[in-house]
């Protein structure tokens, strides 16, 4: 087991060319934790052990033995992709979209027009929600995607007086 | 000096949050880790007064932090008056090793923040109903340890543990959990262990 405590870098820095590597999968919601036992995809079992405020973006080198770097992989996870590009009235839209989806209490990644939804439920309970919410409108769609790789999504703010 | 580990507990009213705090304290100071405790509650300091009363701990480690609101703001969308609880024992009773952070008792979607704490556990109760671990709350599925609190009362309520066993195992097949009986003191152990190996509080881990 090795313990792991610092960022040395980016995959892809010039340092660590050449060097094989070995992916330590982590999924959006685990990209802000500072302490994490996994199983690296070579089978290596590390002990992520960082200081406060560090993030798990993709890319980034926990370790470097000359030979091999174990680095950060955030592979695609599934969303719910909202585009509101096209949308007549996209301030409502943005408005329902997060009553809609707000208290499912997760950060979403938000790009121009596009508002991704990590999706904790299932297609059929999201879009049962806006068909509720009467928003068949919508351009709406499930994709595999990569949220927040390089940066920590947006969170959702839920507060109750 | 090294910030202390910060180890979140969460669950619904009523799961046992308190008495696995209870139990853990004595293994904890078996073992020469400084621990202070934090407890949330809606508007009454009822779970810090009983622990500080426990005889288990120094009263001054334990804080009682009075959310307000709902409890799970206090652990994730805003966690500053935690997080100035935690500042403030280190600060007055550091250097600690670990922090135990008690959430108030709130619905199955609850999680903590990784702003807030390093490590956190889920505590649900088998006589609240055996098949919570088919709702598939949030709080259940995202948890590092979940505990199934209160294996001894299934029989009473008409529970089925090996149901239970074979949802969690669905729900939760790559994360740890434990089924328990916290009434008694061996209940914690496997807790204590799966504790030290998932928050590094375990020293074997070479640096």
């Amino acid at each position: 087991m090795r313990r792991l405590s610092a960022i040395l870098g980016h995959r892809d820095d010039e340092r660590f060319a050449g060097r094989r590597v070995d992916g330590l999968p982590v999924s959006w919601a685990e990209a802000g934790r500072h302490r994490l036992r996994r199983a690296t995809a070579g089978g290596s079992d590390v002990a992520v052990d960082l200081p406060r405020g560090a993030f798990l973006e993709d890319g980034a080198v926990l370790d470097d033995d000359g030979v091999t770097i174990v680095a950060v992989v955030r592979a695609e996870e599934p969303a719910l992709v909202v585009d509101l590009a096209r949308v007549h009235d996209p301030i409502r839209a943005a408005a329902l979209i997060g009553h809609a989806f707000g208290n499912q209490h997760v950060p979403v990644d938000i790009e121009g027009t596009t508002i991704r939804v990590p999706l904790t439920t299932s297609e059929q309970v999201a879009r049962a929600t806006l068909d509720d919410l009467h928003l068949q409108h919508l351009q709406v769609t499930v994709e595999a995607v990569a949220l927040g790789r390089r940066t920590p999504l947006h969170a959702s703010r839920h507060e109750h007086t | 000096v090294a910030e202390a580990i910060r180890v979140g507990i969460g669950g619904p009213v009523g799961s046992g949050k308190t008495r696995l705090i209870e139990r853990l304290l004595p293994l904890l100071h078996g073992d020469g880790v400084a621990v202070a405790v934090i407890t949330n509650d809606l508007v009454t300091r009822e779970d810090a007064e009983r622990v500080a009363a426990s005889g288990l701990i120094d009263p001054a480690l334990v804080v009682g932090v009075e959310t307000g609101a709902c409890p799970h703001t206090a652990i994730r969308e805003d966690p500053s008056a935690n997080l100035d609880a935690i500042a403030r024992l280190e600060s007055e009773r550091g250097p600690l090793d670990l922090v135990l952070l008690e959430s108030g008792g709130d619905n199955l979607a609850a999680t903590f923040t990784s702003d807030l704490v390093d490590w956190w556990i889920y505590v649900i109760d088998t006589a609240a109903g055996d098949d919570i671990p088919r709702k598939r709350g949030l709080g259940m599925l995202q948890a590092d340890l979940l505990v199934v609190n209160k294996i001894d009362l299934a029989p009473h309520v008409g529970a089925d543990l090996a149901r239970m066993r074979a949802d969690v195992q669905v729900a939760r097949p790559d994360r740890p959990s434990v089924f328990s009986d916290l009434r008694t003191p061996e209940g914690a152990r496997e807790i204590y262990e799966q504790l030290r190996y998932g928050a590094l509080l375990d020293p074997a881990v070479a640096g």
